[in-house]
């Protein structure tokens, strides 16, 4: 993988962040331990990052820590999960996920009583691929059944969830986050959903009472 | 912390314990402890190992502690030595024994008058390093960084004190007798007896006489 990456000091000039606050971010799991990247320069080592994330993220804290503090945010960042049950009637109401998904998950595994945060993920996962038109309800119910048995193979690296149509043939997979994959020529990406960036999502809308807010990124 | 059926384990001789889930762990005399460990203070005047993680409320480091995991806790007192094969991660750290961390160090504060070796970073809010040994340390970054020497260089075992770094990094830095590759940050103030071969610095920079700086930047933003 070919990413473009930053030095911490350009990041610093860059963002007008100050030492410090990178530090305690770093303290507080902001930031995770796989973007500090150590490379040696003529100046000894010295750590880069991943440029379009780390910008990205930055700017995420900066607008968010006036009105969540450092702890909390880092419960929205991680990628594991919360402890949250929601109703049918409150996911709905709330705007989280559309009818139409819910009732495709309740076909497949039953009603239920309570969703937990892990169903509400993957409804969530599905319901971003139907809205878009990208793919049909029986399709939808393969996505579900991929997440259901494979995702936790993943642990807390996190995964893409790549969906592929050739010749009106369609599957979908799970693959580690941003691993490059080469398909055959013919083969249609559909979408490709990182699933840390979907918790991320889903987290602060759970957190604002599900009020869509478009500042997105 | 789970509460009620968890009983404290004190030793006073010797023994091989168990890890899991105790209220407080005393060890006066020689203990080890196989596995992991969660307690809510760990206490140790005599010699102990733990082939495993800690987690405690708060520990105090009295005698001599060996870990061979990560160790987290709340509020860290060493007067002792402490060894820890992994990572270290505390609230409140003060320090006026020795110890080593292979991994990272972190801490929201950071007092040592003691010795220290960090393998990785030493990352803390406020960092007050205080020396009468030698200390060592890979990377430091923080807030306040203050390194400062208590008792003019005596040193113990023929070597002078002194703090050597790879690359300290914070807003406002102040170093004494301290031996890196590279001091950035927003005020950088280089006291007597440093040896810096670079130093970048946003808003401020003062250099004691006898301190030498190889060469010095302004980080212009």
């Amino acid at each position: 993988m070919n990413e473009e990456l930053i030095s911490k000091k350009e990041l610093l000039e860059l963002t007008g962040i100050s030492y410090g606050q990178l530090y305690r971010w770093k303290r507080k799991n902001l930031i995770p331990e796989e973007w500090f990247i150590r490379k040696s320069t003529y100046t000894g080592q010295e750590t880069f990052f991943p440029k379009v994330k780390m910008l990205a993220r930055v700017n995420k804290i900066k607008n968010m820590k006036e009105d969540v503090s450092l702890d909390d945010l880092a419960d929205i960042l991680s990628a594991s999960a919360i402890k949250i049950a929601l109703s049918k009637e409150e996911l709905s109401r709330r705007n989280i996920v559309s009818q139409a998904s819910l009732n495709l998950y309740a076909d497949q595994y039953g009603d239920k009583e309570k969703f937990s945060f892990e169903d509400i993920l993957f409804i969530y996962i599905l319901d971003k691929l139907l809205l878009n038109g990208d793919i049909n309800l029986d399709e939808g119910k393969m996505i579900l059944e991929v997440l259901k048995n494979g995702y936790h193979d993943f642990g807390d690296r996190g995964c893409d969830m790549i969906f592929i149509r050739k010749l009106g043939i369609s599957t979908c997979l799970l693959a580690p986050t941003s691993c490059g994959i080469h398909f055959e020529r013919g083969v249609k990406i559909v979408g490709r959903i990182g699933v840390s960036g979907v918790i991320e999502e889903l987290k602060i809308k759970l957190n604002n009472g599900g009020v869509l807010d478009e500042r997105g990124k | 912390m789970k509460e009620g059926n968890s009983s404290d384990l004190i030793v006073n001789g010797m023994g091989n314990f168990s890890g899991g889930t105790y209220r407080n762990i005393e060890i006066n005399g020689t203990g080890s402890i196989r596995g992991d460990v969660e307690c809510e203070e760990f206490e140790c005047s005599g010699m102990a190992k733990v082939t495993g993680n800690l987690k405690a409320g708060a520990m105090t480091a009295d005698g001599m502690s060996k870990f061979d995991g990560n160790v987290e806790c709340g509020k860290l007192r060493v007067d002792g030595t402490l060894g820890i094969s992994h990572s270290l991660k505390a609230d409140e750290v003060e320090l006026d024994g020795m110890v080593n961390v292979k991994g990272d160090l972190t801490a929201e504060s950071f007092k040592s008058s003691g010795s220290f070796t960090v393998g990785g970073l030493l990352n803390a809010e406020t960092i007050d390093i205080g020396m009468e040994m030698r200390c060592q340390a890979g990377e430091i970054g923080g807030e306040d960084i203050k390194v400062h020497m208590d008792r003019a260089g005596i040193g113990m075992w023929g070597k002078p004190a002194g703090l050597t770094a790879g690359t300290i990094e914070g807003d406002n830095i102040y170093l004494e007798y301290t031996c890196a590759k590279v001091v950035r940050g927003g005020s950088v103030n280089i006291g007597p007896g440093c040896r810096i071969e670079l130093a970048e610095y946003k808003d401020s920079f003062t250099k004691a006489d006898d301190a030498v700086v190889k060469e010095c930047k302004k980080i212009i933003s």
